[in-house]
C-alpha cells in the first residue's frame, strides 16, 4: 500500500476507532439516564435517542473501525497475524461488533415500545437498561486502546516463521 | 508465549465461564428479548397486543410468557 493511501486509511481507522469510543460514552449517559430515571418521558427520549446513537453512529464506526484496523495492520510491518497483541486487539475487536450487532436488535425493539404512543408509563418504566452490554463494551474498547498504544511485546509463532525466513 | 498473553488468556476464560454460568443459571435465554421482564398472560400489559405487528390481528391474544417488546400475540 503506498504511503498516501496508507496514512489516509490510518486517519480513518484512528477518527472511527475514537468516534466509536466517545459514541458509546454518550450511549453510556443515556443507558445510566434509563436506569436510574423513573420519568416517562424523559424515558421515551432516551431510549428514542439510544436507538438512533446505536443505529447512525455507533455500528457505523464500529464496522468502519474494524474494517480500517485491518487493512491497516496488514499493510504494516506488525502484520495481522505476527503480533499477540494484534491478534488479540482484532479478536476483541469482532467480538464487541458481533455483540454490538446482536445488541442493536434489542434497542431497536426497546426504541419502538418507548416510541409507541400507545405504550403505557408502565410499559415503559418496564423496559430495562443495557448498562451490562454498553459498561462492557467500553471496558472492551479501552483494553483494545491500552494494547495498541503500548503493543507489548510477543510474536505469535506465525510471525517467528515469518522473521525467520526473511533475509537479515 | 509471553507471561501477559497467558495472564490475557486465564482473565478470558475465566469471564466466558462466568457469562456461561450466567447464561445456565438464568435459563440460557440470550437473545434480544431477554431484557424485558417474564410475565403471565394475566400481567400483559394490553399494550403489548397493540404494537404494529399485532394490530393485523384484531382479536389477537397474548400467549405466555408474553414479553414486551417482543410481541407473541396470535389470533384467537
Amino acid at each position: 500500500m503506498r504511503g498516501g493511501t496508507r496514512k489516509l486509511t490510518l486517519a480513518i481507522h484512528i477518527a472511527a476507532s475514537v468516534g466509536w469510543l466517545g459514541a458509546v460514552a454518550a450511549y453510556l449517559a443515556l443507558d445510566v439516564t434509563v436506569a436510574t430515571n423513573q420519568e416517562p418521558q424523559t424515558l421515551r427520549a432516551a431510549y428514542i435517542a439510544m436507538h438512533a446513537i446505536t443505529t447512525w453512529v455507533i455500528v457505523p464506526l464500529a464496522l468502519a473501525a474494524l474494517v480500517t484496523g485491518v487493512v491497516v495492520s496488514a499493510a504494516s510491518k506488525w502484520g495481522l497475524w505476527r503480533h499477540y497483541w494484534v491478534v488479540i486487539s482484532l479478536v476483541l475487536t469482532v467480538v464487541a461488533v458481533v455483540v454490538l450487532l446482536v445488541e442493536a436488535r434489542t434497542i431497536s425493539d426497546l426504541a419502538a415500545v418507548a416510541a409507541d404512543p400507545a405504550s403505557s408509563d408502565d410499559d415503559l418504566l418496564a423496559l430495562p437498561s443495557t448498562l451490562v452490554h454498553s459498561v462492557g463494551g467500553l471496558v472492551v474498547l479501552l483494553v483494545v486502546l491500552v494494547l495498541n498504544v503500548f503493543k507489548p511485546r510477543g510474536l505469535t509463532r506465525y510471525g517467528w516463521r515469518r522473521r525467520q525466513s526473511e533475509p537479515a | 508465549m509471553p507471561a501477559w498473553v497467558k495472564a490475557f488468556f486465564a482473565i478470558g476464560i475465566l469471564l466466558a465461564l462466568t457469562v456461561a454460568a450466567v447464561l445456565l443459571l438464568g435459563g440460557g435465554d440470550h437473545g434480544p428479548g431477554r431484557h424485558t421482564p417474564a410475565q403471565t398472560c394475566d400481567d400483559c400489559p394490553r399494550t403489548a397486543c397493540q404494537w404494529p405487528a399485532c394490530t393485523a390481528a384484531p382479536d389477537a391474544h397474548c400467549e405466555a410468557p408474553c414479553r414486551a417488546p417482543v410481541c407473541l400475540c396470535e389470533a384467537s
